[in-house]
């Protein structure tokens, strides 16, 4: 059965399957039922280029091997870099130190491996171009950006790329391999008017090779939306504090959605009832508008993957349907906690991480409003629209988003912009309040990265434009003091 | 750990070999073990020795910067060869290069970096101390219903430099931490909150039970929270918010974003930025300091700067790189890790304490804000502009009332560091390496309901 080839495992590791099997045995030795090694070698490549100059190319390669244990929900785990066999079953032992029962012995499987299918198909691999070729893009979005206005004083535009060679196995007896392509493509403008000066961010990229700039979004188009970012919040005047209803434009409005119920939706904060929605499958948790769904399977996306980091294929989840909580995100951990089938969502940052239920790409599904009709629905209001991030108490479920592209809206019409915009509010109650879900679903193209426990992988994320019937806005002025 | 600094020290003549004109190399090694409880059961048990090497290079007045964590040799030398391969692409600037020669060095002080006793402790030691915090913290009162568990992380760390200056140099850290993390419940409202002991040496580590209790005391003051009307009212800033403040002083005196015109303190030098009770500065040389070191990142002997005086911008902070472009002197704030190039970054970064209890502060305010967080990414460094989430207590008649919640503070840094009216006697290290002590802001813009 050993005759399938394991190109990556040949090519950038140089173990074999009994090398292997040797290190689920160690990781299993002291009574853990569970075991796996995940194998990485990530080339990775960054341009950075600022005052019309490549101010520094950068070139790494990275590679190691995690080990992991599991008993029950004991997760024991350790890592080497040295791919030589003595440090990594050093590293074996360390891991299966978190079981303290040698008596009850689990065989590691024969291996045999699963062939995901492939969501990242690619013409022409960033990582593999050329860096003058890459220099071509840069130098493009570079004069896009500058003749977009006088008053863009400085551009600076990055161009970062990555391949993540993996190979998994695991004592279940399952094994995989994929390559993971990912570049980011971005510009920072900073626009200046008299003493004003203020800054605009745009990304693209995804899971996608250097035909993104042909099919996808042109170099020149990233740039000009930060300079156009830049010089419009030059104009941007202060926001009132208070509850105002809230327009979010479609796409990058999602941010909101990711933070206000994506964590809370992740399994490990719900078996362990950390999270406001633990124990609420089947209960109304959002208004009936709202569907919500993470998909690790649109082609070329962010947070789209072929095989989750343990071997789970990515699936569509539905999280809430109609308004009623449907579901969690699962690792292998949380899922058999839980009592209910991976839902391909164990994800880690990298070999030296053990994984964890995240999102991949989260979304709410179209409703029946055109969004014109939804901004005409409000008489004094808020659109956002551009967001720099946002945070989340899981527990609570309140949350906070930073907006970079804002305007008021008055009788029905979207007016000036609106500078230092801050929404928060609490994550459940907002989703009760959402009261019109357009029919223009977007994703974002840009380079969402999220954070949880100290790692960050990347996401997609979607959303039609939505409203809210009331936020808490912040802002530096006041209507009411007293 | 290995001594890595005849591999450097290799690296450097190899890179000049195949044609650098200048290089440094950096290797950094950890060591770490981490363990997580949960309701007194062990969660997660980790350990792992780390390590990395970057290489940067000059070439004609270009500069290129490669990294791996395969030590062996044929790597390292395609990576020189291949980092000379990649300088090409990167274009000249005069401003490039390593740290001036006359700079380079180490602080020759005792800075109490490395606990010898750390290694030593058993796994076992650590767990129990963990669990204790964790137990002492539900114990401590009937509406703490769950736990996110108690964390133990400690590491040894060795960083070495080099560079083709003849600057060779190394030291070793050791830092150890726990922390616990727990939920309350009232009314139906759950609300989570941690505390957290950090230092260089486990034996200075605060006592498992201070810092279970803590937590719990945090979680519990959290229930019952309300929103309030949107207003403009004095803010008493607690210590772990007006760090903050100082680290945003920080960033907008940093030479990168002077240089990059974004920083609300661009031409300020020697004017009053903030009000005469303020001075700020940062000290690589404290003894004991949690972010102590003899050099920076290029190499630079460590030393103290004053960047604000009395409210007066004194010193911008920068690396070798940033100081060029503005014709000053490099103040030795380059950090890095292996696989970055140098930027500006701080290291005990603090204001100086005043003479007021911070009790006094909170006493002297009828009505106000007592501000214990911010949230959210809204900070424009370019004009100052701040808004953020924020969570507190109220203040009447110069006492802490109920908590208050989903608000937000909204306003300009420049301003709120002239409104600084009362600066607190409370400065310590225990929340991280940049400290500052309680501050009373006259106003500030409240956002709510």
């Amino acid at each position: 059965m050993n005759s399938t080839k394991d190109p990556i495992l040949d090519t950038y590791f140089r173990v074999g399957k009994p090398e292997i099997n040797k290190l689920i045995s160690a990781a299993l030795a002291k009574g853990a039922e569970f075991a796996d090694v995940f194998f990485e070698y990530r080339i990775t490549s960054t341009l950075a280029f600022e005052e019309d100059q490549v101010k520094s190319a950068r070139r790494g390669i990275i590679q190691g091997v995690g080990i992991r244990a599991i008993k029950g929900d004991q997760v024991g785990f350790a890592f080497s870099e040295d791919l030589a066999m003595e440090p990594m079953l050093e590293a074996a032992s360390a891991a299966a130190a978190i079981a303290a029962d040698p008596g009850a012995r689990i065989k590691a499987r024969a291996i045999a491996p699963v062939r995901p299918k492939n969501l990242y198909r690619i013409v022409e691999p960033a990582t593999a171009a050329a860096l003058p070729r890459k220099l071509d893009y840069i130098r493009e979005a570079n004069e896009s950006a500058k003749g977009y206005s006088s008053k863009i004083i400085r551009v600076t535009v990055n161009f970062s790329d990555e391949i993540k060679h993996l190979a998994y196995a695991n004592s279940d007896g399952l094994s995989w391999e994929d390559s993971q392509p990912m570049f980011i493509f971005n510009a920072v403008c900073i626009a200046e008017d008299g003493n004003r000066r203020e800054t605009g961010y745009n990304s693209g990229g995804g899971r996608i090779g250097l035909e993104y700039f042909a099919s996808k979004r042109k170099a020149a188009d990233i740039a000009r939306e930060s300079a156009r970012l830049a010089v419009l919040n030059l104009d941007a005047v202060e926001v009132e504090a208070g509850m105002h209803p809230i327009v979010l434009g479609n796409a990058e409005s999602a941010v909101l959605l990711h933070e206000a119920v994506g964590h809370g939706l992740e399994a490990d904060f719900n078996y362990k009832k950390l999270s406001n929605f633990s124990g609420r499958v089947g209960e109304r948790v959002a208004s009936d508008q709202c569907t919500v769904v993470d998909e690790g399977l649109f082609e070329n996306m962010r947070g789209s993957i072929n095989v989750d980091d343990e071997g789970n294929a990515p699936s569509s989840t539905v999280l809430i349907e109609n308004g009623v909580l449907r579901g969690y995100m699962t690792d292998r951990i949380s899922a058999l906690q839980l009592g209910v089938k991976p839902s391909g969502n164990g994800r880690r940052q990298a070999y030296n991480y053990a994984p964890m239920p995240r999102m991949t790409n989260t979304y709410l599904r179209a409703g029946k409003y055109d969004p014109e009709e939804i901004i005409k629905s409000v008489e004094r209001g808020i659109y956002a629209k551009n967001f720099i991030g946002g945070q989340v108490d899981i527990t609570k479920g309140d949350f906070t988003f930073s907006v970079s592209e804002c305007y008021l809206i008055e009788k029905g019409r979207v007016t000036a912009p609106l500078k230092g915009v801050t929404l928060i509010g609490n994550g459940p109650e907002v989703m009760t309040r959402v009261s019109m879900v357009g029919n223009d679903l977007k994703f974002t193209d840009g380079g969402w990265t999220c954070g949880k426990n100290g790692q960050s992988v990347p996401v997609g994320m979607g959303t039609p434009t939505v409203k809210v019937s009331e936020m808490t806005v912040g802002g530096a002025k006041v209507n009411n003091a007293d | 750990m290995q001594d890595y600094r005849n591999l450097a020290a290799e690296l450097v003549a190899a890179l000049k070999k195949a044609g650098a004109d200048a290089c440094d190399v950096y290797i950094g090694a950890t060591t770490r073990f981490t363990t997580q409880l949960r309701l007194g059961r062990i969660e997660k048990l980790e350990q792992a020795t780390s390590k990395g090497l970057g290489l940067r290079v000059f070439k004609n007045g270009a500069t290129a910067l490669t990294y791996t964590t395969d030590f062996g040799d044929r790597a390292v030398a395609d990576l020189v060869r291949e980092t000379m391969e990649i300088v090409k692409v990167s274009n000249p600037d005069k401003h490039n290069g390593l740290a001036p020669k006359d700079a380079l060095g180490a602080f020759d002080g005792k800075l109490n970096l490395y606990d010898e006793a750390l290694e030593a402790i058993p796994a076992e030691k650590k767990i129990d101390l963990v669990r204790e915090a964790e137990d002492a913290g539900r114990a401590y009162d009937k509406r703490i219903v769950n736990s996110n568990g108690a964390r133990w992380s400690d590491s040894r760390g060795q960083l070495t430099l080099a560079n083709s200056d003849g600057f060779t140099g190394q030291y070793k850290t050791t830092s150890a931490s726990y922390s616990v993390q727990l939920l309350a419940e009232a009314d139906g409202v759950k609300h989570t909150d941690g505390w957290y002991s950090f230092n260089r040496y486990f034996d200075k580590l605060d006592a498992p039970k201070a810092v279970g209790e803590e937590a719990a005391r945090r979680v519990v003051a959290r229930l019952g929270g309300r929103k309030i009307k949107s207003q403009i009212a004095p803010i008493v800033l607690d210590p772990q918010v007006s760090s903050e403040l100082v680290d945003i002083v920080f960033g907008a005196a940093s030479g990168t974003s002077i240089f990059r015109k974004s920083s609300f303190l661009i031409d300020k030098t020697g004017e009053q930025i903030a009000s005469p009770l303020v001075t700020i500065l940062d000290d690589p040389t404290m003894s004991d300091g949690p972010a102590s070191r003899p050099f920076d990142a290029e190499g630079v002997r460590s030393m103290p700067v004053t960047i604000v005086d009395k409210g007066v911008l004194k010193s911008y902070v920068c690396d070798s790189y940033s100081a060029r472009r503005l014709g000053l002197k490099t103040t030795g704030h380059a950090v890095r890790g292996y696989s970055s190039i140098p930027g500006v970054g701080s290291t005990n970064l603090f204001m100086k304490p005043g003479a007021t209890d911070p009790k006094e502060i909170i006493a002297g305010v009828r009505k106000g804000l007592y501000l214990t967080e911010l949230n959210g990414f809204g900070f424009n460094e370019v004009t100052g502009d701040l808004s953020r989430g924020a969570s507190g207590f109220w203040i009447e008649n110069g006492e802490k009332t109920y908590p208050v919640q989903e608000i937000t503070i909204a306003g300009n840094v420049t301003k709120m560091l002239r409104d600084i009216a009362v600066v607190g006697s409370d400065l310590n290290f225990k929340l991280g390496s940049t400290a500052a002590p309680t501050l009373l802001i006259s106003e500030a813009t409240i956002g709510g309901a």
